[in-house]
């Protein structure tokens, strides 16, 4: 059953009693909920989602509520649980949703390490995956954004999850985070894909969720092998420009954006070094989103990552 | 005039203890894994060699000059004394080598 299945009714029922288990991944996370616009904004932006019926397992439980304080009735704020546990300092109400996201990031980073995870989106095509590690205002998001809606899969525009025993990558396709210029950007780049709420003055500044294209929330378990690891930057009126770039330089970036790479110790330096096996390394800059996909598109995969000479 | 560390004849030996585990690709660019501190270190060609070098046996550093000097195809001469003598202070300084025999 997917969440898109149910009746705005329904799905509040349960997000209010029990909650609901949604597969996201490699992982299932279970929320639970009585926040109104939190359920309606879940619906739009997780409608493609399958809920998991069967086992009643959950890796990450998240509850999101109203304190109970007699604050509530001065500010309307949510709280997010991590295992019963509060987390973080109360949030506007009308912002839940946004902090559903972010929260269920960091609870990803402070709970999977049976993977190594890096920090950087990962879009996949023809069966090779570009990682796409970068800080903040880089213009990563739109790119992979950009890419998704232009026939790219979306792995995720967050985290790189890789697999140290065989090192594929898994998806964990979620709403792409947009910000500030990057929001109306991919509203006239991509028309028809599906936004959820604006959210404005949040520490990030604006921000706005772009629902996944349902084919990659529909594959979300076919893991597959990465074959580039690429540096994006967005430059402006800058022509795109893709410049090889030292797979040593790249090994210690890619652990300095690695959220547990000091807790997987030498299975995160062995996972790192076979990426480098497998991946060609570049810096790209690049100012026109269609100048980029095309740059993208003329990749081509290595061997090492299984693509067949001509 | 006291000799620096690393300019003291007492031969270098990397340390024992460590069980580097090393990547090289293009046979230039180097990296090691130090699983006694968690650290990952890039190495230059001239780094790389040295610390291999004392992987395998200890020497001292005018021995060192002269392998590396050999393994390059250069004269031994102030630069190339210079770089070996600061990668054997920050080696020493990682507690990647020391000073005695193995």
């Amino acid at each position: 059953m997917k969440v898109g299945e149910l009746t705005i009714t329904e799905l509040g029922q349960r997000l209010a009693f029990g909650g609901v288990d949604l597969h996201v991944g490699p992982i299932i996370v279970r929320l639970k909920t009585r926040i109104a616009s939190l359920v309606e904004n879940f619906a739009t932006l997780y409608a493609d989602y399958p809920i998991d019926t069967r086992t009643g397992l959950a890796d990450i439980r998240v509850t999101i509520d109203r304190p109970k304080s007699l604050r509530r009735y001065l500010w309307p704020l949510s709280v997010f649980k991590l295992e019963g546990r509060q987390c973080f300092e109360p949030f506007a109400l009308s912002k839940a949703f946004a902090m559903f996201e972010w929260g269920l990031n960091w609870s990803v980073m402070n709970d999977v390490h049976w993977m190594l995870n890096i920090h950087s989106a990962v879009v996949e095509r023809n069966g090779f995956c570009a990682i796409l590690p970068a800080p903040p205002g880089s213009g990563k998001s739109t790119l992979c954004a950009a890419l998704v809606n232009r026939g790219w899969r979306l792995f995720s525009d967050e985290m790189a999850l890789i697999q140290p025993i065989d090192g594929r990558i898994r998806p964990m396709p979620r709403p792409i985070n947009l910000k500030n210029n990057a929001i109306e950007l991919m509203r006239s780049y991509a028309p028809d894909a599906v936004f959820g709420p604006l959210f404005e003055y949040t520490q990030k500044g604006a921000v706005r969720h772009m629902r996944p294209p349902i084919d990659s929330v529909e594959r979300m378990h076919e893991t597959a092998l990465p074959s580039w690891v690429i540096f994006p930057r967005y430059e402006k009126d800058s022509p795109p420009k893709l410049t090889h770039y030292s797979k040593a330089q790249t090994l210690i970036r890619l652990a300095q954006n690695a959220f547990n790479y000091s807790i997987l110790r030498k299975v995160g330096f062995d996972t790192l070094a076979t990426l480098m096996d497998r991946c060609d390394c570049y810096e790209f800059v690049y100012s026109n989103l269609d100048d980029a996909v095309e740059t993208f598109n003329n990749l081509k995969p290595t061997e090492a990552a299984g693509a067949v000479s001509p | 005039m006291a000799l620096s560390p690393s300019q003291n004849p007492i031969p270098w030996v990397a340390a024992p203890d460590r069980k580097l585990t090393w990547r090289t690709w293009d046979e230039a660019e180097t990296v090691v894994y130090d699983p006694g501190s968690g650290d990952t270190h890039v190495l230059d060609p001239i780094s790389a060699l040295v610390l291999e070098r004392l992987e395998h046996q200890p020497m001292t550093r005018d021995a060192l000059f002269e392998e590396v000097g050999r393994e390059l195809g250069v004269d031994v001469d102030a630069t190339l004394r210079g770089h070996v003598d600061k990668t054997l202070e920050d080696f020493d300084d990682l507690g990647l080598i020391a000073q005695g025999e193995a």
